[in-house]
């Protein structure tokens, strides 16, 4: 039994009628598309290439698409448009809003012009692709941070154009609010049902019937009250606005890229007047990018990036992140906002004000400074050795994150009443108040150095083309006090091309990491593959329909270092110590904190099979891909970690677990009169077992993890309620009352407990999916991407789905309602309701375990454009207009909060917005 | 220059370049990768940091010592009983889920965590011994540091055993990660003979005292009054002989596997042979005021009485945790009635039987030691906001620190406060401490081993005797026939009774009550029965009093021994699960 499906309404699907309403016009009017998706020479790890040398599984998207998506975070627009990358958000706070991403099931390596680094919040103007780095053949040169995947961000670096140059200036504002927020009981029905709870649990009831009674009518504020805390604490919408100035330009010996954007992110929560200074936690970004490249003379090339970024952040001065899980743990009855002497409200159980918290706690800020320098140089040795080409490149990255602290503190008071106008307030909190904060400290000092030299040969002489590549770099990373993490690479990528129909590549990175044992830091990563162009061979130029179709194959070993820090030295640090002597005297203590333990690199086998088919004179493509990804040596705790030991296990390079999966991408561009448009999906799978996870022998054969997907989820299987005292089965040594949850004894000994754990929930493979849809007519053009996910669960527990918890101090929910009674025992969709952490219904079983598939209207602009308009006199080679939106609709079955982030308390936005971009 | 030529050129420059890119100075890559200077052979070739090792295992004596939340390690588990009760309302507490029955959440996890710390300590210990010999310390301060080391393992292990019976012993072994260890439980019997076999070895090596900055480390009289306490939880009935399993083999792990009343003469010589050391005696002051010494004890960083004590800084731990919301208390360890009930009255005899008890005024002329161990309506306290000592209000309706219901976690629902230890001039949130430290084992508790294991013997004139130096000290009236209020000659069943009462009052809240309850095999009696509490109604100027039910507790065969953790049975079929789990 699971809480699905509990609330019938048809809202979601009205959104979506509307919306296709809506959609339908705008693609009527449609004329052509707004960007070639197949371009035929992009970027790829250290080099480009062309379409029809392609071996490895890789994905390009044009950076174009990018800015149709008003979010922070550059890669929020990949969402939907690239088989194979899952990307989903942990919460939706301004400048939190930081993108988990998933490719084939694993987390890529982010590289920003080939160097790894993930600063993605940027302006999205600025980026020229995204190429995506799928298989062992993509990513070989990357050694032993090659076996996720990786994500390549090129940036623009301006191109020769006729005109010159071209000036671009874009304005866009919109508004955030929160795509479905948390509700809660009011104070009646809390009351009631904590009653009830306590009656359940054998306690006497808290709330006498005139306190209900107060609850009901709402007479005493102050005495009962009901306060609706989101309401209270954060509006209902917040404002964001973006400013961007770019230009670009180039001759013979000179192009550059210059862009400068400021970002303005609102919050959600109230002000009050009586601050100086603003208590919202809002967001303000300002990011610099120049790129310069120059010929010095015939042969040579050299080039300067600099990039600058510089953010703020300002939330209430408690932190906004302690705020709202709060709003989880304060009922409606906990307290008035204020008291009738205008004090803050609060109690014993309650000695904070959430609205004290959000106005009167002072502000505190985040400033965060970024800065990229990438110079470098490009040879041309072609006078030396026919192809022969040298690159070398420097760059040097640092952060620099600074707190500032202007937080102060508060009291709250209770209200008694002894007699009929006598009262007295009872004052908790600091007394007498401290002075407000005023300190600053500097939370992140990182730097990074990144050296890369290469060299290579480029050769056709018939049908034979050959291309090589060498390449050595380092990157060395700091952190804070701790001592730099230090990757080294020697790699090279040959490339052997016969006649356009077969294409082998062979590539080998030499790769290692400081933090390893020394004498065990390198390791070799050798990599294969061979593609064939079918349509090239004669005998299929008689094929109709088909213009090109390609074979192709690829199997490495790649490598992930994820080295701990020293972990074969690590094992002893200062400890609390002891306080000696016949006058207190501390002495300082040092213990054992760790096993050393020498780690190695963990390693996968990949392979790749893909087909890409291009039909129907270029206007339709398929391409379809399955992977293979053998892991092994994966860091896992040994199943025998037994306590007696005395000292907790260290991870073991022991793990294996193999990842497969299919990706399809298909496509069609056409023109339907005049309009054009571009409409594609694609579908990725990505399933996954645990092949060797070093279990101890189990008794029972439902225990076992091995086999299974990796993360999957193990539990109790809820089977019904308890319908009489006593009954069961439940938890061992636990008393049950009639509506606990019952639960399947596997191993029939008439009591549960770790033997009746078992895989719980789905064991299908993760499957996602998009869609998109271009269309053009004439000046309008619209741009729209569904995105939605198979197979997709969670477990939610704690106190956003539990009633009554912090030690019966949190907050219940409308799901409360349909709780077990003994009247509606046939149609409970929740067990009897219980103060604090019920031992039996509380524990992690199938009853939690809630489907969090979902589709989304992830993101959609319509725009307008004009070209030499008449009205600027010529003097504007471009206006557009356009509207934009993110997350506009979801369908979900899970209805308490957003399904991408069911346990964030600060929601995933939905943004609509709009701009105008002129191009000069 | 030929192609071949221009390839190996190009490959050298690389390699060059990528060399001079790895080497520099002090950032190349292989150069040395210390992060800092502490692993083990860094520890043990520097003397301090050797004695600093040392340091941290002692800091392993907090366990249990003082009572902070109650489901971190170390919950008061006297909240289980019926000593106190929880402030808390919610079922997830660890004494709540113990009195409910409800073994699984953080009770589980608390046996898990305390498992594998107490091992944990155990393990560095060995990890000291194994080393010490190498340091470059002095032979004494080497041999004393193993000594002490010696005795805080077998400290660790007593309370293992006090919680699950036997377990696993694992020598002077540090177990790698690869040696085997998936042994079984020991049984008991070899778990007591191990401890009293190295606890007699240290004890006559161990100084008998320490001054200045090493007072506070392990003396003789610590290492024998633990002896003391093993033999006489070995004695006990619960372990001996009394297993509830059936199973042979599990027999042995939790008990002695047949009944020996002479295991009683072993505890007894064990307790004499720390009185014998004369270095300890009980603080005692009844000029000043009755039982002024029983209050100072617990304030006295150096007094007579403790022999073993968890050392403090400048604290008001006690304070802080246990006082009512009044004096800025966190009121944890709530006293019950039948704690205050088992505080006789002035003379010695008990509320129903003494002439002294006016009902009127139930708190009048009791046991002094009671004026010290509980708060009560009207008693005086420290009041930070007046800046002097002021009644603590416990009746229905009193501001802030007023009787409330079960469930509501504001203030007392017993009626009652603890004061044992807290300063009455110190509120939780005044800035004053005192320089108290924690007391483990005290000569009192000696003095009442002595007392059990002497009328278990048969020697109940000697238990007696003993029993009198605690009431004296108490500042009990002797009376004129000098029995302090005991009778003359009471029977070896009705000396039971007494000393097991005596016990209760004397060393209430300090973590022995569950135990006690659970050697001397007699849980189950309080299976299903309330706690009380007391009700009082202010009308006018009058107090009327009511006995009041505050928690059932639970106990049954299960609630003798911790469950083995899961973890440990689901890794290792060896291990067997105690009776009832």
């Amino acid at each position: 039994m699971t809480m699905k499906n509990k609330y019938k309404d048809g809202g979601q699907l009205r959104h979506l009628v509307s919306c296709l309403l809506f959609v339908l016009p705008a693609a009527l009017l449609a004329q052509s598309t707004e960007s070639d998706s197949r371009d035929t020479v992009y970027p790829v790890l250290y080099r480009s290439e062309k379409a029809v040398d392609k071996v490895s599984a890789v994905s390009y998207i044009n950076g174009k698409v990018l800015a149709n998506t008003p979010a922070p975070s550059i890669l929020y627009g990949l969402n939907g448009r690239v088989s194979g990358l899952h990307l989903s958000q942990s919460s939706g706070e301004p400048s939190a809003d930081i993108l988990n991403l998933s490719l084939r099931g694993r987390d890529p390596l982010i590289l920003i012009d080939g160097i790894p680094r993930a600063t993605l919040s940027i302006n999205p103007e600025q980026i020229a692709s995204v190429t995506v780095l799928k298989d062992a053949m993509a990513t070989a040169m990357l050694g032993m941070r090659a076996m996720n995947g990786a994500v390549l961000i090129t940036t623009r670096k301006g191109e020769e154009m006729k005109e010159g140059f071209r000036l671009g200036f874009k304005a866009q504002g919109g508004v955030q609010a929160p795509t479905r927020m948390r509700e809660y009981l009011n104070a009646f029905d809390y009351a009631t049902l904590y009653n009830e709870a306590l009656k359940n649990d054998g306690r006497a009831a808290l709330y006498s019937p005139a306190d209900l009674d107060g609850y009901r009518t709402g007479s005493d504020p102050y005495r009962y009250p009901n306060v609706d805390w989101t309401k209270t604490l954060l509006k209902d919408q917040a404002g964001f606005s973006r400013y961007t100035l770019d230009a670009e330009g180039g001759n013979r010996s000179t192009n550059y890229y210059v862009t400068l954007d400021y970002l303005d992110q609102g919050g959600l929560f109230r002000e009050s007047s009586e601050n100086a200074y603003s208590t919202n936690s809002t967001y303000r970004r300002y990011v610099f990018r120049s790129n310069l490249e120059t010929r010095i003379n015939s042969r040579f090339k050299v080039f300067l990036n600099l990039f600058g970024r510089v953010r703020t952040g300002n939330e209430p001065g408690v932190g906004s992140e302690n705020i709202l899980p709060d709003l989880n743990t304060t009922p409606n009855n906990a307290y008035p906002v204020f008291n009738p002497n205008k004090s803050l409200g609060g109690n014993i159980n309650y000695q904070s004000n959430l609205w004290g918290e959000s106005v009167r706690s002072g502000y505190y800020q985040t400033f965060s400074r970024d800065g990229f320098v990438d110079a470098g140089f490009k040879g041309d040795l072609d006078h030396l050795l026919k192809g022969w080409w040298v690159r070398g490149t420097v760059s040097y990255n640092t952060t620099l994150t600074q707190d500032i602290n202007r937080s102060k503190q508060f009291q709250v008071s209770r209200m008694t009443l002894r007699a009929p106008g006598d009262t007295v307030y009872q004052i908790f909190g600091p007394d007498p108040v401290p002075q407000q904060n005023n300190s600053s400290a500097v939370t992140l000092r990182s730097q990074q150095f990144y050296a890369e030299l290469a060299t290579g040969l480029h050769r056709t002489s018939g049908r034979h083309g050959r291309d090589l590549l060498l390449l050595a770099n380092t990157d060395q990373q700091t952190s804070n006090a701790e001592l730099p993490n230090r990757f080294m690479n020697l790699s090279g990528h040959f490339t052997y091309g016969y006649d356009e129909r077969f294409n082998w590549q062979i590539a080998a990175a030499f790769s290692g990491n400081n933090r390893f044992q020394e004498g065990h830091q390198f390791g070799l990563f050798p990599t294969t593959g061979l593609s064939w162009n079918l349509h090239k061979e004669r005998w299929a130029s008689s094929w109709r329909g088909i213009d090109e179709w390609k074979l192709r194959a690829t199997y490495g070993l790649t490598g992930n270092a994820v080295p701990g820090y020293f972990t074969f030295q690590r094992g002893f640090a200062a400890s609390t110590g002891y306080v000696f002597g016949t006058s207190a005297g501390a002495v300082s203590g040092l213990a054992e904190v760790a096993q050393p333990y020498a780690r190695t690199w963990e390693k996968a086998r990949q392979l790749n099979v893909g087909m890409d088919l291009l039909f129907a004179r270029k206007k339709g493509w398929f391409t379809a891909e399955w992977f293979r990804q053998d892991n092994a040596d994966l860091l896992q705790t040994r199943g025998f970690s037994s306590g007696v030991m005395g000292i907790a296990y260290p991870l073991e390079n022991i793990g294996r677990n193999q990842y497969s999966g299919v990706e399809l991408d298909l496509g069609w561009s056409g023109n339907s009169g005049k309009w054009s448009y571009t409409i594609s999906g694609n579908f990725s799978s990505v399933r996954s077992r645990v092949d060797f996870a070093d279990e101890t022998a189990r008794p029972y054969p439902w225990m076992a993890r091995t086999g299974f997907p990796v993360g999957q989820f193990y539990g109790y299987q809820a089977d019904g309620f308890v319908s009489s005292a006593g009954g069961g089965p439940v938890m061992e040594g636990y008393v049950s009352q009639p509506g606990d949850i019952k639960y399947k004894d596997l191993n029939g000994d008439g009591v549960i407990n770790l033997y009746d754990q078992r895989t719980i929930g789905n064991t299908r493979p993760f499957m996602f999916y998009g869609l998109n849809l271009q269309l053009r007519r004439g000046r309008f053009y619209a741009d729209l991407v569904f995105q939605g996910t198979v197979n997709r669960q969670g477990m939610i527990t704690g106190n956003t789905m539990w009633e009554f918890q912090s030690n019966g101090l949190g907050q219940a929910y409308p799901h409360h309602l349909s709780r077990w009674t003994p009247a509606t025992a046939a149609s409970a969709s929740y067990p009897r309701l219980s103060v604090g952490t019920n031992p039996n219904n509380h524990v992690l079983s199938s009853f939690w375990l809630q489907d969090l598939s979902y589709l989304r209207l992830r993101n959609a602009e319509i725009g307008y454009r004009i070209t030499q308009p008449a009205f600027l006199k010529g003097k504007v080679r471009e206006v557009r207009g356009f509207v934009n939106g993110l997350n506009l609709f979801t369908l979900s079955s899970f209805r308490q909060a957003d399904p991408e982030t069911p346990l964030a308390n600060y929601p995933v936005q939905r943004v609509i917005n709009a701009g105008i971009a002129l191009t000069l | 220059m030929t192609t071949q030529k221009i390839w190996i050129r190009a490959g050298l420059a690389l390699l060059v370049v990528s060399s001079v890119l790895s080497c520099r100075k002090g950032q190349g890559f292989l150069d040395p990768q210390s992060t800092v200077d502490l692993n083990e052979s860094v520890t043990f070739a520097d003397s301090a940091k050797s004695i600093e090792f040392l340091t941290d295992i002692y800091s392993g004596l907090s366990y249990m010592a003082i009572p902070q939340e109650v489901n971190t390690m170390g919950a008061p588990l006297g909240e289980t009983t019926d000593e106190s009760d929880s402030r808390w309302p919610g079922g997830h507490n660890v004494p709540l889920q113990v009195i409910g029955g409800n073994f699984t959440g953080n009770w589980a996890t608390r046996v898990t965590n305390d498992w594998s710390s107490l091992y944990s300590r155990i393990r560095h210990v060995n990890i000291f011994l194994k080393n010490v010999d190498a340091t470059p310390l002095s032979g004494g301060l080497k041999s004393r540091s193993k000594l002490e080391a010696r005795f805080l393992r077998a400290w660790f292990y007593h309370i293992l055993m006090k919680q699950w019976g036997g377990v696993p012993l694992v020598g002077d072994t540090v177990y790698t990660l690869t040696s085997a260890n998936a042994q079984g439980r020991s049984s008991y019997e070899d778990c007591v003979n191990y401890l009293v076999k190295e606890l007699d070895e240290i004890a006559p090596q161990l100084p008998m005292s320490y001054t200045g900055l090493d007072f506070g480390r392990v003396t003789r009289g610590a290492a024998l009054a633990l002896k003391a306490r093993v033999l006489l939880y070995a004695a006990s009935p619960l372990f001996n002989g009394g297993s509830f399993a059936t199973n042979a083999d599990l027999v042995k792990q939790t008990a002695y596997p047949t009944a020996d009343p002479s295991r009683w003469q072993k505890a007894l010589a064990a307790a004499q042979a720390v009185v014998a050391l004369n270095q300890y005696q009980l603080e005692e002051d009844n000029t000043s005021r009755p039982g002024a010494g029983f209050y100072r004890l617990f304030l006295k960083r150096n007094n007579t009485e403790y022999i073993l004590s968890y050392m403090r800084p400048l604290n008001r731990d006690i304070e802080a945790n246990t006082l009512p919301p009044s004096r800025g208390g966190g009121f944890l360890q709530l006293p019950t009635q039948n704690l205050v009930d088992a505080f006789p009255m002035r003379d010695g005899l008990a509320w129903d039987k003494s002439s002294l008890y006016n009902a009127n005024r139930p708190y009048d002329n009791r046991d002094p030691r009671f004026y010290y161990t509980v708060i009560y309506n009207e008693a005086l306290h420290f009041n930070q906001t007046t800046g002097a000592p002021a009644p603590v209000l416990t009746h229905v309706g009193a501001p802030q620190d007023g009787i409330v219901a079960v469930s509501s976690n504001v203030a007392t629902n017993t009626g009652y406060y603890r004061r044992k230890m807290s300063d009455t001039l110190i509120a939780g949130n005044s800035p004053g401490t005192t320089e108290r430290s924690l007391p483990l084992i005290r000569y009192a508790e000696v003095l009442l081993n002595l007392a059990e294991a002497a009328n278990e013997s048969g020697n109940t004139a000697l238990a007696m005797t003993t029993l009198k130096q605690i009431r004296k000290r108490a500042g009990i009236q002797a009376g004129t026939d000098g029995n302090y209020g005991y009778p003359a000659a009471p029977s070896q069943t009705a000396a039971r009774d007494i000393i097991r009462n005596e016990r209760f009052i004397e060393l209430a809240f300090e973590e022995h009550r569950y135990f006690d309850l659970r050697r001397w095999r007699i849980g189950d009696q309080y299976d299903g029965k309330f706690t009380i509490g007391m009700r009082i109604t202010k009308t006018g100027n009058t107090y009327t009093y009511q006995r009041i039910n505050i928690r059932a507790r639970y106990f049954k065969m299960n609630s003798y021994l911790f469950p083995i953790p899961q973890k440990e049975l689901a890794l290792n079929f060896k291990m067997l699960q105690n009776p009832g789990w």
